[in-house]
């Protein structure tokens, strides 16, 4: 403040400032900081050089702060008041549409006997059939009134079965259109095939198949049935065993183009196996790779396996037959059920008279003809599982009482004997991830050939499920609900390839409800249904049995074809 | 006579024209418009009769003496054949002696073939000191006269008769020959009309001669002269034009341009820029009026009967003008007359340093080493940073927040800044960020590589703040102890503590740079205050009177080299905080428009700034908003309101809520936040409002200060309606910190200020007594620990809470911190959080793709990568990455706010263009896993491996997914996650190695045929032979300034999709592909010169006299050396 500027110099200053600092209002507060020479009156602010002018600046000065503080405070309470629209705005991020693939299912191949079985010269005893007989049967659902390009073939492409033919550019989306499909009834097949359906106007199809093994004599006497199922890279098959007389033999095969590595996580009753070969199991484009699980995990009542692919997916069946001495104990294919969940449920559950049951289950060797629940924990924490078994009339208690703890890391069998006979829904409910699948069994009678048949844990029923029903034998499609009502629409699928009128059926919750499948439908052949559920929560499988014989084999449903999926993708930089 | 505003010299004028020896025949006076009372002299003595007033205008005194002559003594031509009629013209400051008119008319009577007579011109004050004894012009028509600085007449030109030219001032001609040769040329009105008149009547062959017996005594330095070197220069160049051949006219013209420009840059390097603009702005002038030029040589033409070559030989040679020249500078040189002066006055012992003695300034400097109170800033800084940013220290990269790793060599930041394309995903026109070259610049003092020098630069962020705010208090106080806290201060700012937290390297540049902004607009401005000798307050010994000592930047006095120097860090700060530039730009036309004279040298400052920007502007005329964009990847935050920025505080807080992470001061009773915050700010808001109110003009500078922080505030305001950013889901504004930073500095430059005055108040009343001065002391020392108690309690919350953070939020290191980021993260900590922001940055690897990918990346293949990441909520997040990653170079403000459209406060994203969408439909195929080929799409993008991050199961789920989508092959876990190699799609032409390129080409059908190498940018590879009606197509979207040439023809340009193609003939040869914008070479020219020149203004050099004299010619050196 004790400048000295000369008087010349600081006048200049002085004014120049001065007229600087009071732009706007404040020139007009302060008329002799106008413009031109009258600004040298302001000069005088330095408060050492003596005027008579002194006086009128500093007032002028101080007019001059107080207008500037007056327009700071009214910027601030102006911004603070009137605040910006917000510094960040999230954007939800936008859905992008998944293109529809073509929907894959891979059906089994025929079960086999392992390569190495003794070909016995007594006719009545040698294990080949000579009866077996394998079949696929699909549908394909039409979608806006076409039907998307979709044949059965073998895994190289050869005998190529078209369903139907591409139907080219999608057909204009117009009025809703009469629902085709397009059939497979019952074809001999002799290994692995594939469906496969392109999607239309970028729409998955609709489409299932399923396979059905049969034979009447031999080692794998009975019937097996699996779905085509969609090629997974994370799947957990439930229910296999390995003791002496069990076999399983795990098939893995590889639909599509890119090499699969599978590794496979096996855990028994004591816990995960460590096996050495289970790790980077090779699975070239378009070929089957089976295993042979008593290799990998010998002598394991209850086995269950985590199969992983890294590369191309695989699609994984176990072919589990069982044989008590020289008498056939079954045969079927362990399909992958549902990913592990906190609730699992199996429906198509067939159970036996349990005071027979209990008698069979008494000899020696048959400790596995009892229905029973695999359960596979495969986290690291124990599970409290609570296991309810709705049956016709309702819930049906478990003589165990219904709630289990089942070990960390390892399989648990829960034996669900001792219900009246009927076909039952099973669900499980627990407080950690389970993985699940339900074993029931057909024949009483020891000695006597009977059969075996796994149900996988089941998806929940949603709208248009395809549901291929393979012919022969007694067809039943078992429908449960389970908290509360639920309402099933279910149009059969004949041979000439019309969807029949829907018929409905209602399902009070925590009950199990039957449809027979009856054999012609308007005259024509009966080859599947179109099932669609609404209300509460409902699971459906379909159980094939045969009249005069223990044979049992259970279909579950596959997932219903998604409609147009959309994923949220945002984009960084 | 011809007379303008001459009251000051007429009468002495026309008593000497009254007191001719041989009286003149008749006296005509012509007034020119005067504002004074020059026509009353006139009529006073020469009747009314004989005054003319001739309205100022056009011509100057050329056409007052014609207009004169018209109206009251019209020409006739043959009346009188016996005499012949002569003009004398004179002017109203130049008094001839008495026996001027007697000897000039005298000479004219021997020689008849003289028609031009001159006088001697003597200085009006001193009347021994020649001005001129004839003129002469040099080859390029410069007026000069070749007397000596401070020449004394000793009759040593006594003997001169034949010259060039004479001074108009008592200049004789023969009424016939002005007549005939139409007088001055009007587009010459004030210097060098008298040349050429004389040059014309020499053309005419006639002679003129000077009489040295004929004695004028002119004023030589009037003030508001028509005859300024600006003018001088005009006439120059005029005359150059005109008295060429035709041919030569265009050859002068870009000669003369050239010359000009040339001295502008002479004329900055010896910092002297002004004279440079002036003489430029004065040759543009004179070669921007073709018509008079044209109008001129006609007239020239007209009278010329000899050839031009004849008069050549009287201009004065090249050499000796050069001497002539070398003469006058050193006789400016030698001129120390202020630093003797000084020394011969026994009373004031002081050297000034204005002729920059050093012996002199280091003989008797008072200043021993005042930077203590720096190192202890610099310290307390240092250890606050260090704590607060563990983790930092001597890291090969930071990354998090808004930060990700810069590219690892300057060339590829160089590339980014300057490209016109944007290389990012997949490209788009539009300029580098200018940001990009002030990473550049990190990069060159990290040795090369940014990555490294960006850490150090977190970690000295405070010290460095520190250290800048106390050189610019410097400016304002010489009290140590206030610089001190200015630094401490600025070190603990909290709009600091948050660029450093969330990773906002802008802001934090900024608010580094901004004190030296305010430092060098203080100084360029010559509003700083001088330390030691040149303390006018400090040094009471200098008596009133004395001429204070002159040094630029310090008492009213502009430097040149303060502003060039301000306006390179305002580069640096705009460049960083782009949201600053409004409002610096209205600061800086503010103080230049009201400012006056001391506002003249500001201007500069904008240029480094407009010379960034420009280029950048012009690429983003679409979108303007990508202006204010901050730079690096745009980070959610929750902007202050406006009071908690005045309170220094850029991200909101709950006044109610306790300090973060101190369980010490956790939520409570106590507003914890509120009472740090008023901590903080309070004091210096106080003092800031004490500054604006003490009396004397340094409130004024406090008034400039409060004006420019309530600019600042109400441009952040401003700017926060405008949406500028948008990555990963969150739309962002400008960031509030670089305004917070610019307010909170300007308040805290007019608190020292108002510190000052309180402190000077406190010492005032210490000659009184003993007891008040005690008290005084005490009181003072009370506040000096108030102001230090906020910025160390702020500082050491800071240290506190980052030490103290979660593990949680500590663990995550590079990837996984960058996914925090990405989210909206301060969602979480919204509008109510404590005071204080969680930090963001972490030491990284500097690495964000595999090193797999970036091997292709950054080869020939220039391969790009996609890289996935799980969010919760099941959201996918993609980034197309190019080279090693996305780096913070390559980021690019256009890129992040082209998606971004609506009016300001309710904007909205963009539909997806083409390719938005392909990446988004890639991406869906691929999470989803539906056995669908994403490969068509991954090869237009250019992608040739997909990376997605390992951050939870969910994501693992994915990666299994993704292993079954068909061409993409799992190369297995890295470091950064799962990574997929892309098959090729056409596996029958290429090799399944092939990994997918960015230059391609497709045969008709549309398969790829050819995978041809390339660079970041442009293409220079052969291509083989190939069928006809093939595509060479770039992973690059379509834009007319893609070029391509096969072995040097032009291609047909065409689009494949989205992506820019060229159709390719069916010949193998090497192809060429570039990008070309029509402005990249005279933008880049254009930088490189303001920027060149603005960095040679700013190197401080003294400023010697001899220097400045270098850029100067004849005219203005006798000027400057009069003012010396």
């Amino acid at each position: 403040m004790h400048e000295h500027t000369p008087p010349a110099a600081a006048r200049s200053a002085a004014a120049d400032e001065s007229a600087g600092a009071n732009p706007g209002p404040a020139e007009k507060a302060a008329p002799a900081s106008g413009k031109g020479k009258g600004r040298k009156l302001s000069s005088r602010g330095a408060s050492r050089v003596p005027g008579t002018n002194g006086r009128a600046a500093s007032v002028a000065g101080v007019a001059a702060g107080v207008l500037i503080l007056a327009a700071a405070g009214g910027v601030v309470a102006a911004g603070t008041a009137v605040p910006g629209p917000g510094s960040s705005r999230t954007v939800p991020p936008a859905q992008a549409a998944v293109p529809a693939g073509a929907s894959l299912g891979v059906c089994p191949g025929p079960a086999r006997l392992l390569e190495g079985t003794d070909a016995g010269t007594d006719a009545q005893f040698r294990p080949e059939s000579a009866t077996a007989a394998t079949k696929v049967s699909a549908a394909v659902l039409s979608a806006g009134g076409v039907l998307p390009g979709s044949r059965l073939a073998r895994l190289d492409g050869t005998a190529a079965v078209d369903i139907a033919k591409d139907p080219g550019p999608a057909p204009a989306s117009g009025a809703p259109q009469e629902l085709l499909a397009g059939v497979v009834a019952d074809r001999a097949v002799d290994q692995v095939n594939v469906l496969r359906a392109d999607a239309v106007a970028n729409q998955n199809a609709s489409a299932a198949g399923a396979v059905k093994y049969t034979a009447t004599d031999g080692d794998l006497q009975g019937s097996a049935a699996a779905s085509c199922t969609q090629p997974l890279n994370d799947q957990w098959l439930a229910g296999a065993s390995t003791v002496v007389g069990r076999t399983s033999v795990l098939a893995l095969t590889n639909a599509s183009s890119t090499p699969a590595t599978v590794s496979l996580e096996l855990f028994g009753s004591g816990g995960q196996i460590q096996a050495p070969g289970s790790r980077g199991l090779l699975v070239a484009p378009g070929t089957t790779r089976s295993v042979v699980l008593a290799g990998l995990a010998p002598n394991e009542a209850q086995l269950s396996v985590h199969v992983r692919s890294a590369g191309g997916p695989v699609a994984a069946t176990i072919q589990q037959s069982v044989l008590r001495g020289l008498t056939p104990g079954g045969v079927d294919f362990i399909s992958p059920g549902t990913a592990p969940a906190l609730r699992q449920v199996m429906t198509g559950v067939d159970i036996q008279d349990p005071a027979a049951v209990a008698a069979l289950t008494a000899q020696a060797g048959y400790r596995d003809a009892a229905p029973a629940l695999e359960l596979t924990v495969p986290g690291a924490a124990d599970a409290v599982v609570e296991i309810k078994l709705y049956g016709r009339d309702g819930q049906h208690a478990l003589p165990s009482g219904g709630v289990i703890t089942a070990k960390a890391g390892s399989t648990t069998e829960v034996p669900l004997a001792g219900v009246p006979a009927g076909q039952y829904t099973v669900e499980a409910s627990s407080d950690v991830s389970i993985v699940a699948a339900t074993r029931m069994g057909r024949g009483l009678q020891p000695g006597q050939a009977s059969d075996v048949a796994w149900a996988p844990a089941a998806v929940r029923l949603g709208s248009q499920h395809v549901i291929p029903v393979p012919k022969g034998g007694l067809r039943q499609l078992v429908f449960g609900a389970l908290d509360a009502r639920a309402t099933i629409s279910y149009a059969a699928i004949t041979a000439d390839g019309k969807v029949r009128a829907n018929a409905t059926a209602d399902i009070a919750g925590g009950t199990t409800t039957s449809i027979a499948v009856p054999e012609k439908a308007d005259g024509a052949d009966v080859v599947g249904y179109v099932v669609s559920a609404s209300g509460d929560a409902a699971y459906g499988a379909v159980l094939l049995e045969q009249d005069g014989r223990n044979d049992v084999s259970a279909l579950g449903f596959l997932a219903a074809a998604a409609g147009q999926e959309t994923v949220p993708v945002s984009l960084g930089s | 006579m011809v007379a303008h505003n001459g009251s000051a010299y007429l009468p002495k004028t026309l008593s000497a024209l009254a007191a001719q020896t041989r009286p003149v025949d008749r006296a005509i006076g012509v007034d020119t418009g005067s504002g004074d009372d020059s026509y009353g002299l006139l009529t006073h003595a020469l009747g009314e009769a004989g005054v003319v007033s001739h309205p100022r205008g056009k011509g100057g005194m050329g056409a007052a003496v014609s207009a004169a002559l018209a109206s009251l003594s019209p020409f006739n031509g043959n009346s009188e054949e016996g005499g012949t009629e002569w003009i004398w013209l004179l002017h109203d400051d130049a008094a001839p002696a008495p026996e001027a008119l007697a000897e000039l008319l005298g000479a004219v009577e021997r020689a008849p073939s003289v028609t031009v007579a001159g006088c001697k011109q003597l200085d009006w004050h001193s009347p021994r000191r020649l001005l001129d004894v004839g003129l002469s012009t040099s080859r390029w028509a410069e007026r000069l006269t070749l007397i000596d600085a401070d020449e004394m007449d000793q009759g040593q030109y006594d003997g001169r008769t034949d010259t060039f030219a004479v001074n108009s001032a008592g200049m004789l001609v023969r009424r016939d020959i002005w007549e005939e040769l139409g007088g001055f040329d009007p587009a010459l009105p004030g210097s060098g009309d008298d040349v050429d008149f004389c040059w014309r009547n020499r053309l005419a062959g006639h002679r003129v001669v000077v009489v040295p017996a004929a004695r004028m005594f002119h004023v030589a330095h009037r003030p508001h002269a028509l005859g300024n070197p600006s003018a001088a220069r005009k006439a120059q160049v005029h005359l150059r034009l005109k008295h060429s051949p035709l041919w030569m006219v265009p050859v002068h013209a870009v000669g003369a341009l050239l010359g000009s420009i040339f001295k502008l840059v002479l004329s900055i390097v010896v910092k002297d820029p002004g004279h440079g603009i002036s003489q430029l702005l004065a040759t543009c002038a004179a070669l921007g009026r073709p018509g008079a030029l044209a109008k001129a040589r006609r007239n020239a033409k007209r009278t010329r009967r000899i050839r031009r070559s004849v008069i050549r030989k009287l201009q004065t040679p090249r050499r000796e003008v050069w001497s002539h020249r070398r003469s006058l500078m050193e006789a400016l040189g030698s001129d120390g007359s202020a630093a003797d002066h000084l020394v011969q006055d026994p009373l004031a012992h002081q050297p000034t340093g204005d002729a920059a003695d050093d012996f002199a300034a280091l003989a008797t400097s008072k200043r021993g080493w005042v930077g203590n109170g720096a190192l202890a800033a610099v310290i307390i800084a240092s250890v606050a940073s260090l704590l607060a940013l563990t983790g930092l220290f001597r890291a090969a990269a930071v990354n998090g927040g808004a930060l990700i790793p810069v590219s690892a060599g300057l060339g590829d930041i160089w590339h980014n800044a300057s490209s016109w394309w944007v290389s990012l995903g997949a490209g788009l026109p539009g300029h580098g960020d200018p940001f990009d070259y002030v990473l550049w610049i990190i990069g060159v003092f990290g040795g090369g590589d940014a990555n490294p020098a960006m850490a150090w630069l977190l970690l000295l962020g405070a010290p460095l703040s520190g250290l800048t705010a106390w050189f610019a208090a410097g400016g304002l106080t010489v009290r140590r102890r206030l610089r001190f806290v200015a630094a401490v201060m600025w070190a603990a700012a909290p709009a600091l503590q948050a660029a450093l937290n969330q990773g906002r390297a802008g802001a934090l540049i900024a608010h580094i740079m901004l004190p030296l902004v305010v430092l060098g607009l203080l100084r360029a401005t010559g509003s700083a205050v001088g330390h030691g000798r040149f303390n006018t307050a400090s040094a009471p010994e200098v008596r009133s009177g004395e001429q204070p000592p002159a040094k630029a930047g310090i008492n009213g006095v502009p430097s040149w080299t303060a502003a060039a120097a301000s306006g390179l860090a305002l580069a640096v700060t705009t460049a960083a905080a782009p949201s600053l530039l409004v409002p610096a730009t209205v600061m800086i036309v503010l103080c230049g428009v009201l400012l006056g004279r001391r506002g003249r040298t500001v201007w500069w400052a904008l240029l480094p700034s407009a010379a960034l920007f420009v280029p950048f502007a012009l690429s983003t005329l679409d979108r303007p908003r990508a202006l204010l964009a901050d730079p690096g990847l745009p980070l959610a935050f929750d902007a202050a309101p406006l009071w908690q920025q005045l309170l220094g505080q850029p991200l909101a807080f709950d006044p109610a809520r306790g300090l973060r992470g101190l369980a010490l001061f956790a939520d409570g009773s106590i507003p914890w936040s509120l009472l740090l915050a008023l901590l903080i700010a309070v004091p210096t808001l106080f003092l800031a409002v004490v500054g604006l109110f003490s009396p004397g003009r340094r409130s004024r500078t406090a008034s400039w200060f409060w004006i420019a922080a309530v600019l600042a505030l109400a441009g952040s305001w401003l700017a926060g309606h405008v949406a500028t950013g948008l990555n990963a889901g969150v739309m962002v504004t400008p960031f509030t910190g670089p305004a917070v930073s610019a307010a909170s500095f300007t308040l805290l430059s007019a608190a020292l200020l108002g510190c000052e005055q309180l402190l000077t108040a406190a010492r005032r009343p210490a000659a009184n007594g003993a007891k008040p001065r005690t008290a005084a002391r005490a009181a003072v020392a009370l506040g000096l620990v108030l102001l230090l108690a906020g910025p160390l309690a702020g500082m050491a919350a800071w240290s506190a809470q980052n030490l103290l953070r979660p593990a949680a939020t500590a663990a995550p290191t590079g990837a996984a911190a960058r996914e925090a980021s990405t989210a909206p993260g301060p969602a979480t900590d919204g509008a109510g959080g404590a005071v204080g922001t969680p930090r963001l940055v972490e030491a990284a690897s500097g690495r964000s793709l595999p090193a797999t990918a970036i091997d292709r990346g950054t080869g020939p293949e220039q391969t790009r990568t996609l890289l996935l990441s799980t969010g919760d909520d099941g959201t996918y997040n993609a980034s197309l990455m190019r080279g090693s990653g996305t780096t913070l170079d390559s980021l690019s403000a256009i890129a992040s706010a082209r998606n971004i459209i609506g009016a300001p406060g309710a904007e909205e994203v963009r539909e997806d263009d083409d390719v938005t969408a392909a990446v988004r439909r890639v991406v869906a195929t691929m999470v989803a896993g539906q056995g669908v080929d994403p490969r068509a799409d991954l090869e237009q993008l250019g992608v040739g491996f997909v990376v997605l991050r390992s951050a939870d199961t969910a994501a693992q789920l994915t990666a299994s997914r993704m292993d079954a989508v068909p061409g993409l092959v799992a190369v297995g876990q890295t470091d950064v996650g799962w990574l997929w190699r892309i098959n090729p799609l056409n596996q029958s032409v290429l090799q399944a190695a092939d990994v997918a390129h960015r230059v391609r080409i497709v045969d008709p059908r549309g398969a790829a045929t050819a995978l041809v190498a390339s660079g970041t940018v442009d293409v220079d590879a052969p291509v083989p032979a190939g069928p006809e009606g093939r595509l060479v197509v770039l992973a690059e979207r379509a834009d007319p300034g893609w070029s391509a040439w096969l072995d040097g023809r032009k291609l047909t340009a065409t689009t494949s999709g989205w992506s820019q193609a060229f159709t390719l003939p069916a010949a193998a040869g090497q192809l060429t592909v570039r990008y070309e914008n029509p402005w990249a070479f005279w933008a880049a020219a254009a930088q490189i010169t303001v920027i060149g020149l603005t960095v040679i203004l700013a190197i401080p050099m003294p400023a010697q006299r001899p220097r400045t004299g270098l850029s100067r010619d004849e005219g203005s050196l006798r000027k400057e050396h009069q003012h010396a």
